[in-house]
């Protein structure tokens, strides 16, 4: 797993645009990183043509942009290498427009911000994490913007299947670290079994070791040797207070969780562990999805006047090949389950 | 680096006059918002760059905050906004480069701790504040 095209979801308000410049500052140096507005449907209504305000937007879309390519990852970059940055605004509702988007931009990675918890906001947020097909990055609002990539990663590991899965997107940061020390810590969280507490602890440690060894050998083949720093920890309890915990303790930059949605309650909700980390975690938090995971039933919610079939915005025109000098290839969309919305 | 104008302009919904540093912390707070919403406008429209005290434009970044869902109720402040968004954008392009990406900073932390449009904004005033979980 490699982070190439990072899409971005920025709606000018602070949250957003303070973890656009989280993601430059981490992730820019190795990656491209689209900038995405969707404008809400609901204002546009307000004007004869939406073309002024979506104008206005992508004017400060690009303004933005010009100011993290200025400064915003240039101590991520290491190699001082601009940071590659492209803009894309369109207008529908958001959940449905930025999994199109990712699909059609063939992202390997989406970034949101977060805001202050609040019982009454943030479902959007939650909507887009159960939607999502590639990896959803959540960063608050007062997670310190790092001077590089992450030193210090805390993934938490389930028995399913998506153990896996998040012990690769945890090694997806090791490798943007390079070389420099990087700190893991594999983390389960479980009920005990039967028998006494150490057996289990030392058989879900020796689990967590076998987890450990594709990561290893995934990062050797990323050129990364020094993978010393891999800790196990099984730790018995409920997963999200540990889980937090464990990150507060260990000063991680970084938490990595799958969501398996086994305890979702609808479409709309993707798991209780996952959730209360989202909503709770300081730092930046990687939700990563199952793979092959069907969508929703019904998927993302279109906007009312796109199931019209009144296009408010024709989409982002394909931009022009990459330049030579990046080694970013023209993505090929994957057929994702994530349904584009009805044209 | 020129120091950030401070404008001021008679407050429609208090007394005394509405500065800008007084409307920014006002506005992360919901009580009465369409009233201080609408001073602000008022003052950004004389300034679209009036600044609070902490860069060009910190007020604007402010009102930037506010939830689509605050505009949907508010048409006629949202025209308004608008128009104040776009001639903040003209008058940034003159602006010197350190200022200009400043505008895009970070805001200082909200007072007390919650997020612009954490409540309804005709919720009465005694209604209980959003909670963490």
């Amino acid at each position: 797993m490699r982070w190439r095209r990072i899409l971005i979801g920025v709606d000018f308000r602070t949250p957003s645009l303070h973890a656009a410049r989280w993601a430059a500052a981490a992730l820019g140096a190795r990656a491209e990183l689209e900038l995405a507005y969707v404008a809400s449907p609901t204002l546009a209504a307000f004007d004869d043509s939406p073309a002024p305000t979506l104008r206005t937007a992508r004017a400060g879309l690009q303004a933005f942009a010009e100011t993290l390519r200025a400064g915003g990852g240039a101590a991520g970059a290491g190699n001082g290498a601009p940071l590659r940055v492209r803009v894309h605004v369109e207008a529908g509702a958001t959940v449905s427009r930025l999994c199109a988007l990712a699909r059609r931009r063939g992202a390997d990675l989406v970034v949101v911000g977060r805001g202050p918890v609040s019982t009454r906001r943030g479902r959007t947020l939650e909507r887009l994490l159960r939607h999502q097909r590639v990896p959803v990055l959540v960063v608050g609002a007062g997670a310190p913007v790092p001077a590089g990539p992450v030193r210090r990663v805390l993934a938490a590991l389930d028995t399913a299947p998506i153990g896996a899965q998040v012990a690769g997107a945890a090694g997806a940061f090791a490798a943007l670290a390079g070389d420099a020390a990087t700190e893991f810590t594999l983390l389960h969280v479980g009920r005990e079994g039967p028998g006494r507490p150490e057996r289990w602890t030392s058989e879900v440690e020796g689990w967590l070791r076998a987890q450990g060894e594709p990561l290893a050998a995934e990062l050797r083949g990323a050129g990364v040797t020094d993978v010393a720093r891999l800790r196990v920890q099984a730790v018995a309890g409920v997963v999200a207070p540990v889980v937090l915990a464990a990150a507060r303790e260990q000063g991680s930059e970084l938490v990595v969780i799958g969501r398996n949605g086994r305890h979702a309650a609808g479409a709309t909700e993707f798991g209780s562990a996952a959730r209360v980390v989202v909503r709770a975690a300081p730092m930046p938090v990687l939700v990563v999805p199952p793979a092959g995971e069907r969508p929703p039933r019904g998927g993302p919610r279109p906007d009312q006047r796109e199931r019209r079939g009144l296009r408010l915005i024709p989409p982002t025109p394909t931009p022009t090949p990459p330049s030579p000098r990046s080694p970013i290839a023209t993505p090929t969309p994957a057929p994702g389950p994530c349904p584009e919305p009805a044209a | 680096m020129t120091p950030p104008e401070t404008v001021r302009v008679r407050s429609r919904s208090g007394a005394g006059p509405a500065p800008a540093d007084r409307l920014f912390t006002a506005l992360a707070e919901w009580r009465r918002r369409p009233e201080v919403v609408r001073d602000a406008l008022e003052l950004l429209e004389a300034a679209p760059l009036a600044s609070a005290g902490h860069f060009r434009g910190d007020l604007l970044r402010r009102l930037m905050d506010l939830p689509s869902s605050y505009w949907a109720r508010q048409p006629a402040q949202y025209a308004r906004y608008r128009a104040v968004v776009r001639a903040a954008a003209l008058l940034r392009r003159a602006l010197p480069e350190a200022e200009r990406h400043a505008f895009w900073g970070d805001l200082p932390p909200l007072p007390r701790g919650d997020a612009p449009g954490d409540a309804p904004a005709d919720a009465p005033a005694d209604a209980p504040r959003a909670r963490a979980p």
